[in-house]
Protein backbone atom coordinates (compact mmCIF):
# COMPACT_ATOMS: atom_id res chain seq x y z
CA UNK A 1 0.00 0.00 0.00
CA UNK A 2 1.34 3.15 -1.07
CA UNK A 3 1.24 6.00 1.71
CA UNK A 4 1.92 9.13 0.51
CA UNK A 5 4.84 10.99 3.07
CA UNK A 6 4.59 14.55 3.56
CA UNK A 7 6.65 17.26 1.82
CA UNK A 8 9.70 18.28 3.01
CA UNK A 9 8.78 21.63 4.10
CA UNK A 10 5.27 20.34 5.98
CA UNK A 11 7.88 18.37 8.03
CA UNK A 12 10.44 21.02 8.79
CA UNK A 13 7.84 23.16 9.56
CA UNK A 14 6.66 20.79 12.22
CA UNK A 15 10.32 20.35 13.25
CA UNK A 16 10.75 23.66 13.73
CA UNK A 17 7.53 23.87 15.99
CA UNK A 18 8.64 20.47 18.16
CA UNK A 19 6.53 18.72 17.16
CA UNK A 20 7.19 15.06 17.96
CA UNK A 21 5.30 13.69 14.68
CA UNK A 22 7.18 15.80 12.52
CA UNK A 23 10.10 14.89 14.20
CA UNK A 24 9.41 11.09 13.84
CA UNK A 25 8.35 10.95 9.89
CA UNK A 26 11.53 13.49 9.20
CA UNK A 27 13.82 10.54 10.73
CA UNK A 28 11.79 7.40 9.09
CA UNK A 29 12.32 9.42 6.09
CA UNK A 30 15.97 9.51 6.03
CA UNK A 31 16.79 6.70 8.40
CA UNK A 32 18.12 4.28 5.45
CA UNK A 33 20.32 6.93 4.51
CA UNK A 34 21.65 8.15 7.37
CA UNK A 35 21.98 5.18 8.76
CA UNK A 36 24.11 4.24 6.11
CA UNK A 37 26.09 7.05 6.51
CA UNK A 38 26.62 6.50 10.24
CA UNK A 39 27.84 2.51 9.49
CA UNK A 40 30.87 3.64 8.11
CA UNK A 41 31.81 5.55 11.12
CA UNK A 42 30.94 2.81 13.80
CA UNK A 43 32.49 -0.89 14.51
CA UNK A 44 29.43 -2.32 14.54
CA UNK A 45 25.26 -1.71 14.58
CA UNK A 46 25.02 -0.68 18.57
CA UNK A 47 28.34 1.96 17.35
CA UNK A 48 25.79 3.12 14.12
CA UNK A 49 22.87 3.22 16.35
CA UNK A 50 24.79 5.11 18.98
CA UNK A 51 25.73 7.78 16.60
CA UNK A 52 22.35 7.77 14.85
CA UNK A 53 20.70 8.76 17.69
CA UNK A 54 22.97 11.29 18.56
CA UNK A 55 22.96 13.10 15.40
CA UNK A 56 18.82 13.12 15.01
CA UNK A 57 18.90 14.81 18.32
CA UNK A 58 21.46 17.71 16.95
CA UNK A 59 19.10 17.53 14.27
CA UNK A 60 16.11 18.06 15.84
CA UNK A 61 17.94 21.02 18.62
CA UNK A 62 19.30 22.86 15.28
CA UNK A 63 16.89 22.62 13.10
CA UNK A 64 16.20 26.02 13.16
CA UNK A 65 19.69 27.14 11.78
CA UNK A 66 18.89 24.74 8.51
CA UNK A 67 18.49 27.18 5.49
CA UNK A 68 17.63 25.41 2.65
CA UNK A 69 19.24 27.94 0.13
CA UNK A 70 22.56 26.65 1.15
CA UNK A 71 22.23 23.03 0.92
CA UNK A 72 19.89 20.35 0.34
CA UNK A 73 18.74 18.66 3.66
CA UNK A 74 20.10 15.60 2.88
CA UNK A 75 23.27 16.46 2.96
CA UNK A 76 22.87 18.83 5.82
CA UNK A 77 22.16 15.97 7.97
CA UNK A 78 25.00 13.62 6.38
CA UNK A 79 26.97 16.35 7.64
CA UNK A 80 25.87 16.04 11.28
CA UNK A 81 26.01 12.44 10.75
CA UNK A 82 29.47 12.33 9.64
CA UNK A 83 30.71 14.70 12.86
CA UNK A 84 29.03 13.06 15.58
CA UNK A 85 30.82 9.70 13.47
CA UNK A 86 33.92 11.43 14.08
CA UNK A 87 33.16 12.92 17.46
CA UNK A 88 32.33 9.03 18.47
CA UNK A 89 35.68 7.71 16.83
CA UNK A 90 37.65 10.58 18.99
CA UNK A 91 35.92 9.77 22.33
CA UNK A 92 37.35 6.09 22.42
CA UNK A 93 40.81 6.90 20.35
CA UNK A 94 43.45 8.88 20.13
CA UNK A 95 44.72 10.56 16.71
CA UNK A 96 48.38 10.03 16.67
CA UNK A 97 49.84 13.64 16.18
CA UNK A 98 53.59 13.04 16.21
CA UNK A 99 53.35 10.67 12.66
CA UNK A 100 54.72 12.83 9.86
CA UNK A 101 54.15 11.20 6.36
CA UNK A 102 55.02 13.08 3.07
CA UNK A 103 55.41 10.41 0.52
CA UNK A 104 55.17 6.79 0.77
CA UNK A 105 55.63 3.89 -1.75
CA UNK A 106 51.05 3.00 -2.77
CA UNK A 107 50.83 -0.33 -2.58
CA UNK A 108 48.39 -2.53 -5.03
CA UNK A 109 45.20 -3.21 -4.47
CA UNK A 110 43.22 -5.23 -6.97
CA UNK A 111 39.78 -3.95 -7.79
CA UNK A 112 38.81 -6.98 -9.53
CA UNK A 113 39.26 -8.97 -6.18
CA UNK A 114 37.29 -5.70 -4.39
CA UNK A 115 34.65 -5.44 -7.32
CA UNK A 116 34.01 -9.70 -6.39
CA UNK A 117 32.83 -9.34 -2.77
CA UNK A 118 29.81 -7.78 -0.92
CA UNK A 119 29.84 -4.73 0.67
CA UNK A 120 29.58 -6.31 4.04
CA UNK A 121 32.39 -7.98 3.21
CA UNK A 122 34.27 -4.73 2.83
CA UNK A 123 33.15 -3.22 5.66
CA UNK A 124 34.12 -5.64 7.69
CA UNK A 125 37.77 -5.24 6.30
CA UNK A 126 37.19 -1.70 7.10
CA UNK A 127 36.38 -2.57 10.74
CA UNK A 128 39.60 -4.09 11.46
CA UNK A 129 41.11 -1.22 11.40
CA UNK A 130 42.53 1.04 13.90
CA UNK A 131 39.60 3.86 14.82
CA UNK A 132 41.41 6.82 13.72
CA UNK A 133 42.95 5.06 10.53
CA UNK A 134 39.19 3.84 9.45
CA UNK A 135 38.24 7.33 10.31
CA UNK A 136 40.83 9.03 7.95
CA UNK A 137 40.30 5.58 5.04
CA UNK A 138 36.24 6.50 4.86
CA UNK A 139 36.91 10.36 4.81
CA UNK A 140 39.43 10.25 1.99
CA UNK A 141 38.54 7.30 0.09
CA UNK A 142 34.34 7.02 1.04
CA UNK A 143 33.37 10.75 1.46
CA UNK A 144 36.03 12.53 -0.89
CA UNK A 145 37.92 14.85 1.67
CA UNK A 146 41.20 16.33 1.27
CA UNK A 147 43.85 15.92 3.59
CA UNK A 148 43.85 19.13 4.49
CA UNK A 149 40.14 19.00 5.36
CA UNK A 150 40.85 15.94 7.13
CA UNK A 151 43.37 17.52 9.13
CA UNK A 152 40.85 20.25 10.12
CA UNK A 153 38.20 17.94 10.86
CA UNK A 154 40.56 15.54 13.23
CA UNK A 155 42.67 18.50 14.68
CA UNK A 156 45.70 16.68 13.48
CA UNK A 157 48.56 17.87 10.85
CA UNK A 158 47.92 16.48 6.55
CA UNK A 159 51.12 14.48 7.42
CA UNK A 160 49.35 12.62 10.08
CA UNK A 161 46.40 12.51 8.11
CA UNK A 162 48.41 10.71 5.02
CA UNK A 163 50.00 8.63 7.51
CA UNK A 164 46.96 7.18 8.37
CA UNK A 165 45.74 6.46 4.47
CA UNK A 166 48.85 4.74 4.48
CA UNK A 167 48.70 2.34 7.12
CA UNK A 168 44.65 1.93 6.42
CA UNK A 169 45.96 1.04 2.06
CA UNK A 170 48.49 -1.29 3.68
CA UNK A 171 45.99 -3.29 6.34
CA UNK A 172 43.75 -3.22 3.58
CA UNK A 173 46.10 -4.73 0.67
CA UNK A 174 47.41 -7.53 3.35
CA UNK A 175 43.98 -8.03 4.21
CA UNK A 176 42.55 -8.70 0.72
CA UNK A 177 45.64 -10.87 -0.52
CA UNK A 178 44.77 -13.42 2.22
CA UNK A 179 40.99 -13.49 0.72
CA UNK A 180 42.50 -14.09 -2.91
CA UNK A 181 45.02 -17.02 -1.55
CA UNK B 1 48.61 9.94 -2.57
CA UNK B 2 46.15 12.81 -2.54
CA UNK B 3 44.74 10.98 -5.98
CA UNK B 4 41.95 8.05 -5.73
CA UNK B 5 42.59 5.12 -6.62
CA UNK B 6 40.15 2.48 -8.36
CA UNK B 7 39.92 -0.04 -5.67
CA UNK B 8 39.39 3.49 -3.67
CA UNK B 9 36.04 4.65 -6.25
CA UNK B 10 34.81 0.65 -6.00
CA UNK B 11 34.50 0.65 -2.09
CA UNK B 12 32.66 3.79 -2.08
CA UNK B 13 30.05 2.30 -4.35
CA UNK B 14 30.10 -1.23 -2.35
CA UNK B 15 29.46 1.23 1.24
CA UNK B 16 26.84 2.78 -0.45
CA UNK B 17 24.60 -0.61 -0.55
CA UNK B 18 24.99 -1.75 2.72
CA UNK B 19 22.69 -3.80 4.37
CA UNK B 20 20.95 -1.35 7.16
CA UNK B 21 19.64 -2.96 10.39
CA UNK B 22 16.19 -2.95 11.14
CA UNK B 23 16.34 -0.62 13.64
CA UNK B 24 14.66 2.04 12.88
CA UNK B 25 12.19 1.95 15.96
CA UNK B 26 14.29 1.07 18.47
CA UNK B 27 16.44 4.06 17.53
CA UNK B 28 13.24 6.67 17.15
CA UNK B 29 12.77 5.12 20.69
CA UNK B 30 15.91 6.03 22.09
CA UNK B 31 15.61 9.81 20.11
CA UNK B 32 12.20 10.49 21.48
CA UNK B 33 13.69 9.65 25.04
CA UNK B 34 16.33 11.67 24.70
CA UNK B 35 14.35 14.37 23.22
CA UNK B 36 12.07 14.29 25.49
CA UNK B 37 14.89 15.40 27.98
CA UNK B 38 16.30 18.21 26.01
CA UNK B 39 13.36 19.56 24.22
CA UNK B 40 10.14 18.47 26.50
CA UNK B 41 7.03 19.10 24.14
CA UNK B 42 3.99 21.44 25.08
CA UNK B 43 1.44 18.83 23.21
CA UNK B 44 2.02 15.83 25.53
CA UNK B 45 3.97 13.40 23.27
CA UNK B 46 5.98 12.40 25.77
CA UNK B 47 4.75 9.42 28.31
CA UNK B 48 0.79 9.74 28.19
CA UNK B 49 -0.99 11.15 31.27
CA UNK B 50 -2.82 9.02 33.05
CA UNK B 51 -6.88 10.04 32.92
CA UNK B 52 -5.16 13.70 33.95
CA UNK B 53 -8.22 15.44 36.01
CA UNK B 54 -10.48 17.60 33.38
CA UNK B 55 -12.85 20.43 34.29
CA UNK B 56 -15.65 18.11 34.74
CA UNK B 57 -14.32 15.21 36.91
CA UNK B 58 -12.81 18.21 39.35
CA UNK B 59 -16.63 19.22 39.72
CA UNK B 60 -17.48 15.69 40.73
CA UNK B 61 -15.09 15.53 43.24
CA UNK B 62 -15.74 18.58 44.68
CA UNK B 63 -19.26 17.39 44.57
CA UNK B 64 -18.93 14.56 46.29
CA UNK B 65 -16.59 16.25 48.49
CA UNK B 66 -19.81 18.42 49.76
CA UNK B 67 -21.85 15.81 49.91
CA UNK B 68 -19.58 14.41 52.58
CA UNK B 69 -19.46 17.27 54.13
CA UNK B 70 -22.95 17.84 54.16
CA UNK B 71 -23.85 14.51 55.60
CA UNK B 72 -21.40 14.95 58.32
CA UNK B 73 -22.79 18.01 59.49
CA UNK B 74 -25.95 16.45 59.59
CA UNK B 75 -25.16 13.82 61.53
CA UNK B 76 -23.40 15.95 64.29
CA UNK B 77 -26.24 18.30 64.34
CA UNK B 78 -28.48 15.15 64.79
CA UNK B 79 -26.94 13.74 67.58
CA UNK B 80 -26.45 17.33 69.44
CA UNK B 81 -30.44 18.31 69.19
CA UNK B 82 -31.74 16.08 71.64
CA UNK B 83 -29.68 17.77 74.78
CA UNK B 84 -30.68 21.41 73.29
CA UNK B 85 -34.55 20.45 73.43
CA UNK B 86 -34.51 18.80 76.99
CA UNK B 87 -32.72 21.47 77.92
CA UNK B 88 -34.56 24.70 77.00
CA UNK B 89 -38.47 25.35 77.50
CA UNK B 90 -39.16 28.09 75.21
CA UNK B 91 -42.25 28.69 74.18
CA UNK B 92 -44.13 28.95 77.87
CA UNK B 93 -41.34 31.91 78.51
CA UNK B 94 -42.19 34.02 75.25
CA UNK B 95 -46.24 33.79 76.59
CA UNK B 96 -45.38 35.14 79.81
CA UNK B 97 -43.55 37.74 77.86
CA UNK B 98 -46.50 38.61 76.28
CA UNK B 99 -48.82 38.72 79.57
CA UNK B 100 -45.86 41.59 80.45
CA UNK B 101 -45.51 43.12 77.41
CA UNK B 102 -49.58 44.19 77.00
CA UNK B 103 -49.23 46.32 79.92
CA UNK B 104 -45.98 47.68 79.54
CA UNK B 105 -46.93 48.51 75.64
CA UNK B 106 -49.51 51.08 76.85
CA UNK B 107 -47.04 53.24 78.49
CA UNK B 108 -44.20 52.54 76.18
CA UNK B 109 -41.98 51.30 78.56
CA UNK B 110 -40.01 48.08 78.08
CA UNK B 111 -41.44 45.58 80.36
CA UNK B 112 -39.64 43.99 83.55
CA UNK B 113 -39.85 40.46 81.80
CA UNK B 114 -37.30 42.10 79.00
CA UNK B 115 -34.74 42.58 81.69
CA UNK B 116 -34.57 38.60 82.17
CA UNK B 117 -31.83 37.03 80.18
CA UNK B 118 -31.86 36.00 76.55
CA UNK B 119 -32.95 32.55 75.69
CA UNK B 120 -28.92 32.40 74.08
CA UNK B 121 -27.89 33.18 77.95
CA UNK B 122 -29.77 30.28 79.95
CA UNK B 123 -28.27 27.22 78.40
CA UNK B 124 -27.53 26.31 82.07
CA UNK B 125 -29.18 22.69 82.12
CA UNK B 126 -30.88 23.09 85.43
CA UNK B 127 -34.38 21.89 85.47
CA UNK B 128 -35.69 24.29 88.00
CA UNK B 129 -34.06 27.34 86.19
CA UNK B 130 -36.15 26.05 83.52
CA UNK B 131 -38.81 25.32 85.47
CA UNK B 132 -38.96 28.92 87.09
CA UNK B 133 -38.61 30.17 83.65
CA UNK B 134 -41.55 28.85 82.38
CA UNK B 135 -43.70 30.39 84.87
CA UNK B 136 -45.32 33.47 84.63
CA UNK B 137 -43.05 36.05 86.56
CA UNK B 138 -44.46 38.02 89.35
CA UNK B 139 -45.41 41.70 89.12
CA UNK B 140 -44.60 44.40 91.75
CA UNK B 141 -47.74 46.81 92.00
CA UNK B 142 -45.81 48.91 93.68
CA UNK B 143 -43.78 49.51 90.88
CA UNK B 144 -46.56 49.82 88.28
CA UNK B 145 -47.51 52.79 90.66
CA UNK B 146 -43.94 53.78 90.79
CA UNK B 147 -44.52 54.68 86.72
CA UNK B 148 -47.34 56.87 86.92
CA UNK B 149 -50.16 54.28 86.81
CA UNK B 150 -53.19 55.37 89.44
CA UNK B 151 -55.01 52.19 90.01
CA UNK B 152 -52.02 49.31 89.42
CA UNK B 153 -53.69 46.23 90.53
CA UNK B 154 -57.04 46.93 88.04
CA UNK B 155 -54.93 47.47 85.29
CA UNK B 156 -53.24 44.23 86.22
CA UNK B 157 -56.23 42.34 86.66
CA UNK B 158 -57.36 43.57 83.39
CA UNK B 159 -54.46 43.00 81.40
CA UNK B 160 -54.21 39.60 82.74
CA UNK B 161 -57.80 39.07 82.31
CA UNK B 162 -57.06 40.43 78.60
CA UNK B 163 -54.51 37.70 78.08
CA UNK B 164 -55.57 34.64 79.69
CA UNK B 165 -57.20 32.99 76.82
CA UNK B 166 -53.64 33.83 75.30
CA UNK B 167 -51.93 32.02 77.92
CA UNK B 168 -50.72 29.12 77.31
CA UNK B 169 -51.21 26.18 80.01
CA UNK B 170 -47.78 25.72 81.13
CA UNK B 171 -47.27 22.09 82.45
CA UNK B 172 -44.16 21.24 83.63
CA UNK B 173 -42.11 19.15 81.98
CA UNK B 174 -43.41 15.21 82.85
CA UNK B 175 -41.52 13.36 85.85
CA UNK B 176 -39.96 10.27 83.88
CA UNK B 177 -38.30 9.43 87.01
CA UNK B 178 -39.78 6.72 89.25
CA UNK B 179 -42.10 8.40 92.02
CA UNK B 180 -41.22 7.16 95.65
CA UNK B 181 -44.09 5.93 97.13
CA UNK B 182 -45.43 7.57 100.65
CA UNK B 183 -46.19 5.62 103.91
CA UNK B 184 -45.98 2.63 104.36
CA UNK B 185 -47.09 -0.03 102.24
CA UNK B 186 -50.11 -2.18 103.62
CA UNK B 187 -50.86 0.88 106.29
CA UNK B 188 -53.74 3.15 105.59
CA UNK B 189 -55.50 6.06 106.62
CA UNK B 190 -57.94 4.20 108.60
CA UNK B 191 -55.30 2.66 110.55
CA UNK B 192 -54.29 6.06 112.00
CA UNK B 193 -57.61 6.77 113.08
CA UNK B 194 -57.57 7.03 116.84
CA UNK B 195 -61.22 5.23 117.75
CA UNK B 196 -61.86 5.83 121.64
CA UNK B 197 -62.95 2.38 123.21
CA UNK B 198 -66.44 2.46 124.37
CA UNK B 199 -67.23 0.53 127.11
Amino acid sequence: MFVALPEIETLLDGCRANKRLAQEQLYRQFYRFAMTVALRYSRDEMDAADILSHAFVKVFKSIHSFDSSKGSLQTWIKKIVVNEGLDHIKSRERFSHNVELEAVPEPEISNVVLEQIGADEIMKLIHKLPRATHAVFVLYAVEGYTHRQIAEKLNISEGTSKWHLSEARKSLQQQLSKIIT
Amino acid sequence: MDEKAAYELTIAEKLEQLTVPDKVDAIWARIEALLDIDMPTDDGSGEPLVNPPSGSGLWNITGIALFIAALIATIYFTSKKPNINTNTINTPRDSVTTIINRPASTNNKPPPAELAPQPSQRSIPDSSASLQSSLPLPVSIDSLSFKGIDNPSALLSDSIANNLPATPVVTPPADTGKKKGRGVKGITDSDYRIVPDKD
